[in-house]
């Protein structure tokens, strides 16, 4: 599993496993039924704690990424390709939501800011 | 539960021990503190060196006064202080580890010895102290243990050596029936293999967390003197005053990076928290 | 017990170029010598010292702390000790007669049964006293002052006893020698049995010393701190 675990980063690190493991579910390089590397030995390649990687994968249940068998491993799920639009709709959502904060913090109007956002939508 | 100390007390002429703490099973357990705040007294407490005055020990889940030898196949230790038979050499062990342990594996053993550089025929006396140290880390590692008690396996190691113990602990870690209890003082080898840590000063434990908690959401704010005056200070746990202000450490850093975002707030790692709570004004 | 006996064994293998000095002495003594007896309690003398050897050994920049966390109680390792101590004694006994009467056979002289067989039980059990003294003093004080402890105890024994002597024989003026004479006088005629009987008491005092040495032994180290 090649992860990238930056320790200096301000994202907590189960966080950066999460996403990079997401990415890599939606982008097909991980394939449904794929069985995920045991907490220890990601936890070992890593190194980083046993417990930091388990958060991370019971973070990934509850959002339904991947399946655990207890006494056989962690799997990626049948992801339902919904799932993945949402996701990638969230994110959107919030950078938008950033760009509206700071919209608001230099006193800008709902009117200035939907002027900005045509005139950058039409650039594309 | 490997083990479980429940207010061990000891007290010496200058120096009062009160320490619990657990280790479970499939767990790193880390004890973190600087040299004298008892961290060598809790591991010769657990290992029936010295007596406790008060308080219980569950080693295996037995009462450490009921702990026999064979009991004692379970345990692998490594002791800053105390050393191998030196007037021996790493081959001579073989025969008594192997009456010593019924796991004992000579193979694994010799492969190891092998592996990092362990002279089998040299007198161990003559040992740097770097090749003392993995070796008593190997012969700790060498009887498929439950329990690891490791009392800072990588003194007197450089960075590299270092490396490859911590490798050596992660792998002995694959078995989930397995635990460790290491202490150090040097924290970042501590970062990347514990589970949870126990910060100890002058013989008290001073924090315990998980140490994805202590990495993700504690973090230091350095603060001016007026920022210091106004800022909510529900989840600062210690401060100390700087030339340029405060330094404080918080276990929410994210409630300052929201409502604060002018403040300079750093990550820190678990020594400047070490130090944030031995030196600064515990809350 | 097992490993901790071939510790102590792998410790005295470690010492094989003293061992092999000790014999070659021993050998040059009893074959130039007049006195063959005078290498039979060198022997014993330099073999039973083995004990504190692995002692010292033991106590060497924190072994005990080592040898404590290895599947051994403070019981088994007292025990050991003595057991191994016992050992030594009856291996330096034996090979210090061994080496006198194979000398003695070489050199063809007539072999001095009586002198070898009662200066090698004489020595063993004075060794044996030794170090029935000088163990518990170890695990009391360490190696260093138990040593210091070791030397002033056999002092003080030996004033005592040389006082004593002095007291009964100028003081009450009782004529020891003549007494012990007396006595030995007055036991059956039949030699052999008498030696047998001589023989089998010292065995047991010094059985005896290093149980009551061993329980003492055992006492301390139930409470010692390491």
């Amino acid at each position: 599993m090649n992860l990238i675990i930056n320790n200096s980063s301000m994202t907590p690190i189960y966080e950066q496993i999460v996403s990079q493991m997401k990415e890599k579910i939606m982008s097909g390089q991980l394939k449904p039924d794929a069985m995920l590397p045991s907490v220890r030995t990601l936890s070992k390649d890593l190194r980083i704690s046993a417990l930091t990687v388990k958060k991370a994968y019971d973070a990934m249940e509850q959002e339904g990424y991947i399946v655990t068998v207890h006494g056989k491993g962690s799997f990626v799920a049948n992801v339902n390709p919904n799932l993945a639009i949402e996701e990638k709709q969230k994110e959107v959502e919030k950078i938008f939501e950033q760009g509206i904060r700071k919209g608001k913090e230099c006193g800008m109007t709902k009117e200035d800011m939907m002027e900005l956002f045509d005139v950058v939508l039409s650039d594309f | 539960m490997l083990l479980k100390l429940e207010h061990v007390k000891k007290e010496y002429d200058s120096f009062k021990l009160d320490c619990s703490l657990e280790v479970k099973k499939g767990q790193v357990t880390g004890l973190v503190g600087s040299n004298g705040a008892g961290k060598s007294t809790t591991f010769k407490s657990i290992l029936g060196l010295i007596f406790p005055d008060e308080g219980n020990i569950e080693l295996l889940g037995k009462d450490i006064s009921a702990i026999t030898a064979s009991d004692k196949e379970e345990i692998g230790v490594v002791l800053t202080e105390a050393n191998v038979c030196e007037y021996l050499t790493a081959k001579d062990l073989i025969p008594i580890m192997k009456a010593m342990y019924k796991d004992f594996s000579t193979e694994d053993y010799m492969d190891k010895c092998k592996a990092y550089g362990i002279p089998l025929k040299k007198i161990i006396k003559d040992f740097s102290t770097g090749m003392k140290a993995k070796l008593k880390v190997i012969l700790a590692m060498s009887h498929n243990a439950k329990l690891l008690i490791l009392d800072e396996p990588t003194a007197g190691l450089d960075v590299i050596m270092r490396n490859e113990l911590l490798d050596m602990l992660r792998d002995y870690m694959e078995n989930e029936e397995r635990g460790i209890l290491i202490s150090s003082h040097i924290s970042t080898d501590l970062e990347g293999l514990c589970d949870d840590i126990y910060m100890i000063a002058n013989g008290k434990i001073i924090m315990h967390e998980e140490t994805d908690v202590l990495l993700s959401e504690y973090g230091v704010l350095k603060l001016t003197k007026e920022q210091y005056e106004t800022v909510d200070k529900a989840y600062i746990l210690s401060s100390k005053e700087e030339k340029f202000g405060y330094l404080c450490l918080t276990n929410q850093k994210d409630f300052y990076m929201e409502n604060y975002p002018e403040i300079a707030i750093e990550k820190g790692n678990i020594d400047d928290f070490i130090i944030l709570m031995e030196k600064g004004v515990r809350k | 017990m097992k490993g901790l006996l071939i510790k102590d064994l792998k410790i005295v293998a470690s010492q094989k170029r003293f061992f092999f000095i000790a014999i070659l002495f021993s050998v040059i003594f009893a074959w130039t010598g007049e006195d063959v007896t005078f290498a039979s309690t060198y022997l014993v003398l330099i073999i039973s010292m083995l004990t504190l050897t692995t002692i010292s050994h033991d106590d060497f920049n924190g072994g005990m702390l080592f040898i404590l966390t290895l599947p051994t109680t403070r019981k088994i390792y007292t025990k050991e000790k003595y057991i191994f101590a016992f050992l030594n004694l009856m291996l330096g006994a034996l090979c210090s007669i061994l080496v006198c009467v194979i000398i003695g056979t070489i050199k063809g002289s007539s072999i001095p049964w009586a002198a070898i067989i009662s200066s090698t039980a004489g020595i063993t059990l004075a060794m044996g006293f030794m170090l029935a003294v000088t163990i518990p003093l170890e695990f009391k004080f360490g190696v260093e002052k138990g040593r210091i402890a070791m030397i002033t105890a056999v002092a003080i024994i030996f004033l005592v006893g040389a006082g004593g002597y002095k007291l009964l024989t100028d003081v009450f003026h009782v004529d020891l020698k003549s007494t012990v004479a007396e006595l030995i006088s007055k036991l059956p005629s039949n030699g052999q049995l008498v030696e047998i009987i001589i023989g089998s008491l010292m065995f047991v005092l010094l059985l005896a010393m290093l149980f009551v040495s061993y329980l003492i032994s055992n006492k301390i180290m139930k409470k010692k701190e390491f």
